[in-house]
Order: C-alpha cells, then sequence, then structure tokens
C-alpha cells in the first residue's frame, strides 16, 4: 500500500507544489508569522484550487492516454481516483493547517471539498470542464453574494447554499453548522464518484 | 472462451459495430479491417471498456457487462492509443500495473519481461524519453504482466520498426499456448505471419470468419496480374478503378494485381494480402 501511494504521488505531484506549503510550516513553526487576519481570505481563494486539482486529475488521464489501461486493471477506477485526488490535496491540506488555526480549519477546507466533488462528480458523469464550469459558476455567485452584501447571505436557507459565509451576520455557530454541511455534502458526493467513476471510460471512449 | 452474439455498438447515429457474431478459441486470432472498421470498438467491448448496444460477448463464460471484473482478472490489454505516466521510470510503471492488477512479488516477473523486450537499458529511465518503439514494447510488456489468459493486442505494432515488428511476432507465437490471443491490425502481413484464424470486420459488419488459407481459397483463379509499362500506369489504374488490388515497381514497368480477368493478365495465386483487399472491395 506504501509503495503504492508513493508512486500515485510520483505520477500526481510535482515536488514544486511542496513549497509554498513547506514554506507556511516552516515559518509557522517558527513563529515568524502567525495566522491573524487570514481566515477570511483564505475562505475566499482556498476552495477554488480543489475544483481545479479535480479537473486537472482527469485532464491527465486524457492527456496521457493512460485511461484504458487503468480501467482495464481489476482495482477499481474510482479507488484508484479517489487515492490520487487525496494525495494530490495533501499539499493543500497542509497548507491550510499551516495557515488557519485548527478550530477554523472546517471553515476554509468545507467549501473546497465540496466544490472539489462537484466537479469530479460532474466530470465523470458529463465532461470534465462541465465539471469545472459547475463547480467555479457556485463559487462565483458565492463569491459575489458575499461582496456586494446581498441580503441573500444573511437569509438562514438560502445562505445554506452558498460557500462564502465569514461576511455575513449569520451567528458564528449557524455559519460553523453550514461548514459542517458542506462538509458532509462533499464527502457524500466523493463516494458517489465511486458509481459515477463506473460510467467515465464509456462516456470518455465515446466522445 | 470467447464468444461474441449479435454485438452491435452504436455511437448516438453511427453504427461502430453492426450485429457480429464470432467464437474466438485458444491460440492467436487476427481481427484484420481497414481504419473506422470497427476492430477498436469490438476490442473495446472485450475489454470490458464499453457496453455493447445489441447482444451479449462472453470471455471463458463470463458476461462483459455483469462480470466486468471476473474478465479484468485474466485479462491483459494494450490500447490502440497507448500512453505511460511521464513522471515514472519503465520499471516503476511496470510495478504500478502490477499493483493495480493486484500481483503478489512482481519484482521476478517485472524483471523477466525487462529483459524479454530489451527494456533493461532503459529501465530506470522516465518513459518520456522513450521512442515510440520502447513505449510499444513496454506496453505489450504491461499487458502481459501477471499472465493473462486473455491477451487483447490493438494495432500492437504500430510504430515498430521492421526488426522489432519480426522480433514482435515471434514473441506473440511463443506467447499463444494455453491462452487466446486476439491481434487487431490492419497489417496482412502480422496476421498471415502468426493467426490460425481471423476475421474481416469493414464498416462495422463481419466480412469473413474463418482460417487465412480459407480465405485465400475464396479468391482462387479469381486473381490476375498484368505487367503494365511505368507511362501507362495512370490511365490503366484509372481504368480499373476498385478491381486493382496491389502493384509492384520493377526497373521500367509495374506489376498490378487485378481482381477478375483482363486482357493480356495471368492467373496468380492469391496472397493473403490480395485475397482480404478483394473481399473489402468486392
Amino acid at each position: 500500500m506504501i509503495r503504492y501511494i508513493l508512486l500515485e504521488t510520483r505520477i500526481a505531484v510535482r515536488p514544486g507544489v511542496w513549497i509554498v506549503p513547506g514554506l507556511l510550516v516552516v515559518l509557522r513553526l517558527s513563529g515568524l508569522i502567525q495566522p491573524e487576519g487570514w481566515l477570511a481570505p483564505l475562505e475566499i481563494v482556498y476552495p477554488v484550487a480543489y475544483p481545479v486539482l479535480a479537473h486537472s486529475l482527469l485532464e491527465h488521464e486524457k492527456r496521457w492516454r493512460t485511461l484504458e489501461v487503468l480501467v482495464t486493471a481489476p482495482r477499481c477506477l474510482a479507488s484508484v481516483l479517489l487515492v490520487r485526488f487525496l494525495v494530490m490535496a495533501l499539499p493543500l491540506l497542509v497548507a491550510v493547517a499551516a495557515a488557519a488555526r485548527p478550530e477554523h480549519w472546517v471553515l476554509v477546507l468545507a467549501p473546497g471539498i465540496v466544490l472539489g466533488a462537484v466537479a469530479l462528480l460532474v466530470s465523470l458523469l458529463w465532461e470534465e470542464e462541465i465539471g469545472l464550469a459547475v463547480a467555479l459558476a457556485w463559487w462565483s455567485v458565492s463569491f459575489a453574494v458575499s461582496m456586494t452584501g446581498f441580503r441573500v447571505l444573511d437569509h438562514a436557507v438560502a445562505s445554506r447554499f452558498l460557500l462564502i459565509l465569514l461576511r455575513s451576520s449569520l451567528t458564528p455557530e449557524a455559519i460553523l453548522l453550514r461548514k459542517w454541511a458542506q462538509l458532509g455534502v462533499g464527502i457524500l458526493l466523493l463516494a458517489s464518484c465511486v458509481l459515477a467513476a463506473d460510467r467515465y471510460p464509456c462516456t470518455h471512449l465515446r466522445r | 472462451m470467447i464468444g461474441v452474439e449479435g454485438v452491435g455498438r452504436r455511437f448516438r447515429n453511427v453504427h461502430a459495430l453492426d450485429a457480429v457474431t464470432l467464437e474466438i478459441h485458444s491460440g492467436i486470432f487476427g481481427l484484420l479491417g481497414p481504419n473506422g472498421a470497427g476492430k477498436s470498438t469490438l476490442i473495446r467491448i472485450l475489454a470490458t471498456l464499453l457496453p455493447p448496444t445489441a447482444g451479449t460477448a462472453t470471455v471463458y463464460g463470463y458476461d462483459t457487462v455483469a462480470d466486468r471484473i471476473a474478465i479484468r482478472r485474466m485479462l491483459g490489454y494494450l490500447p490502440q492509443d497507448y500512453g505511460a505516466y511521464p513522471k515514472l521510470t519503465g520499471q516503476e510503471y511496470l510495478r504500478y500495473v502490477a499493483i493495480l492488477k493486484g500481483l503478489p512479488r512482481p519484482r521476478k516477473r517485472i524483471a523477466e519481461l525487462l529483459s524479454q523486450f530489451r527494456l533493461v537499458e532503459v529501465a530506470h529511465r522516465r518513459v518520456t524519453s522513450y521512442s515510440g518503439g520502447m513505449l510499444k514494447r513496454l506496453g505489450i510488456a504491461q499487458a502481459l504482466l501477471g499472465n493473462p489468459k486473455v491477451l487483447l493486442l490493438d494495432e500492437p505494432t504500430g510504430g515498430l520498426d521492421p526488426e522489432e515488428r519480426v522480433r514482435f511476432r515471434e514473441l506473440l507465437m511463443s506467447i499463444k499456448r494455453d491462452r487466446v490471443v486476439v491481434l487487431s491490425t490492419h497489417l496482412v502481413e502480422d496476421i498471415a505471419v502468426t493467426c490460425e484464424h481471423l476475421a474481416v470486420l469493414n464498416e462495422g459488419t463481419l466480412r469473413y470468419n474463418d482460417t487465412p488459407e480459407g480465405l485465400i481459397q475464396l479468391y482462387e483463379g479469381k486473381v490476375y496480374e498484368v505487367w503494365v509499362p511505368e507511362n501507362r500506369v495512370r490511365e490503366t489504374l484509372t481504368a480499373w478503378g476498385n478491381r486493382v488490388l496491389t502493384t509492384r515497381r520493377h526497373a521500367a514497368t509495374r506489376t498490378v494485381r487485378i481482381l477478375g480477368k483482363v486482357d493480356g493478365g495471368r492467373p496468380v495465386c492469391p496472397t493473403l494480402e490480395d485475397a482480404y483487399l478483394a473481399l473489402i472491395r468486392s
């Protein structure tokens, strides 16, 4: 298993992507930086990385022309894709661990996971570009609403569908509840990818 | 071993494969046909990558739709458009595929395959530095990991130089025992040298399914050879049109093989290539 994870890391992660997370960890551990005031910008910027990650995961398989061999191996395609997605997300997880306090991790992580899961699921069912577009559209709406201070943000029901909530007038408890819900939905959607991955080669080869 | 019963596959309004029925037993079975004939579609259906839209296909009694995992456990597959992970070395790539196939302790087998396919010297180089031929050999090596009972090879000799192609055919002959090898190609020579049985596909339909000798016999006495001066080749070929099978250049003349009797032509024994082309054009 360890060898398999190492090979997945060699396949999917460029060593260069560790520079920023590594630097953050070093600076944070040495006490040179403190993550004060970072939470609001992190909540906006950080989640975008996950749909991009999901898109590049499938795009690479297409570009490298490796999907057919991967699918015809007995190991489930979904498990390979999910392991690789997590391996690719590892530098991002380390970055957030260094850049936010533990009690804030879920605030930053949850929208990222749900966006990544949406992008992956839609990509597997239809097309990679559609998956990325749906996830980015959701993020854009949330971003626009949070920036314009539109009343929707303070609406108890409507705010459940928005990803960027720290600027709202919701209570910290309500925000946290929504973020946990986002994380839960994200994990559920990632689990649904197991079923969707079965369809993917068929969709991919038809094009 | 492999049963294909009325298999069809549609992509929107295009019939890539239409009601194909075949039986494939152990040994090397050739799938021959021009580009777009439906060979790769049939191979992909057998490889459990695509479900058929009509009919059923079975491999050792397992259905290609319902029992995909069981089939994948006994399958070695080389796709036509083969690629490997660019950041891995050849050896790492084989190890990765071995893990995906769930092979315990694959080190010895990987070493054997690297040696068999003359990849030992480049085993520790990244696959991005491989030539087309090396990459193809790596592809065949990964297909053979785990000694699969069924080997599906889609255009395996494309990109190989003549020497490698000869070596590949010899290798194929040496591994055919006790397993089913399906070789899809548009190169008649590959089939002529290696296959005991072949099927010819054209425009998604099965045009022939028997031995290569049987296909040749179909056109015995129907192929004629004519010597044509070089300066008259163009007009002659235009006049005979679709009946022209092959031409071969000599010093100042060409020999042209024609389907059907022509003035000045002499009957010749058809080759497999003649018979295949005649079948496709008829």
